[in-house]
């Protein structure tokens, strides 16, 4: 039986010659995928949803496309100074009852 | 090195990547912290190579951030450890997250010290942070005194000093250790 100062002085020199803990190659790859090259995510949609997508940017389109056109018109027409001498016109002749 | 190329990368890593998982396995006392450690570590060495001034030696820069991430690593642990205990007076002690191994077998170490160098590690634990840091990097890594003074940017006679603390305490935590366990 070992007595305790034995044992003491026998466990404060376990360590010495120990050799080095091998790191596992898998986690040296990892760290170098990790820093150099992130794999960018990929969102992949269901090409039913990019359809949709696309036939809702169509739609926003032509209603820009049709709200500047009769924009254009309208105001074309409020312009026209025939019109706006008739339309004067004949708002007198309401009002006075001619 | 500094026009950091994948391959300069590579071999930085492929040399230094051992000596930095050694050491945080010796100051974690956890496989998977210091394979997480070791990651971290070189993610900001490869961060900040390019700054590295080259007026330490580019090892000891390594070991030094090893070190203090090791360090820190280790502090906010205790701090959840001490947060666990609070935690336990009122039942919730599940929240308590225990982390270094209770008996922690380092794969360098032969069969025959097997035993003796878990006690001495479960020793090591119950170290002050500073001696525990150089007695596990003079022991695992070999460092001399002058390597331990600049890594840990201390003078040479604080490093003697830390070790014989060091040294001093672990001999009667073991002592303890062997009338509790072993006789």
């Amino acid at each position: 039986m070992k007595t305790k100062e034995e044992w003491v002085d026998r466990a404060m020199v376990s360590l010495d010659g120990a050799g080095r803990a091998e790191i596992n190659p898998f986690v040296r790859e990892r760290i170098l995928q990790g820093f150099s090259w992130p794999v960018k995510e990929q969102v992949n949609l269901k090409p039913g949803l990019v359809w949709k997508i696309a036939a809702v940017i169509l739609l926003l389109i032509s209603l820009n496309v049709f709200t500047m056109v009769y924009y254009h018109k309208s105001s074309a027409g409020s312009n026209n100074p025939v019109k706006s001498v008739a339309s004067e016109y004949f708002s007198y002749i309401d009002h006075y009852n001619l | 090195m500094k026009s950091g190329e994948r391959e300069a990368y590579s071999e930085l890593l492929l040399q230094y990547s051992g000596r930095v998982y050694n050491t945080a396995l010796g100051l974690l006392q956890n496989r998977e912290d210091a394979e997480d450690m070791t990651q971290e570590v070189f993610t900001e060495v490869f961060r900040s190579v390019s700054g590295f001034r080259e007026q330490s030696k580019l090892s000891t820069w390594i070991y030094r951030i090893t070190v203090t991430k090791s360090l820190e690593l280790i502090r906010s642990r205790q701090r959840d450890k001490r947060k666990g205990i609070i935690l336990s007076l009122f039942g919730k002690e599940h929240l308590l997250n225990v982390t270094a191994d209770e008996q922690f077998y380092h794969p360098g170490i032969s069969l025959e010290n097997k035993e003796m160098s878990a006690a001495l590690f479960n020793a090591i634990r119950r170290l002050p942070l500073k001696q525990r840091t150089a007695f596990t990097l003079n022991k695992l890594e070999n460092l001399s005194y002058s390597e331990l003074a600049d890594v840990m940017d201390i003078s040479v006679s604080s490093v003697e000093s830390l070790l014989f603390r060091a040294k001093q305490k672990l001999k009667e935590l073991l002592g303890d250790y062997y009338e509790k366990n072993i006789r």
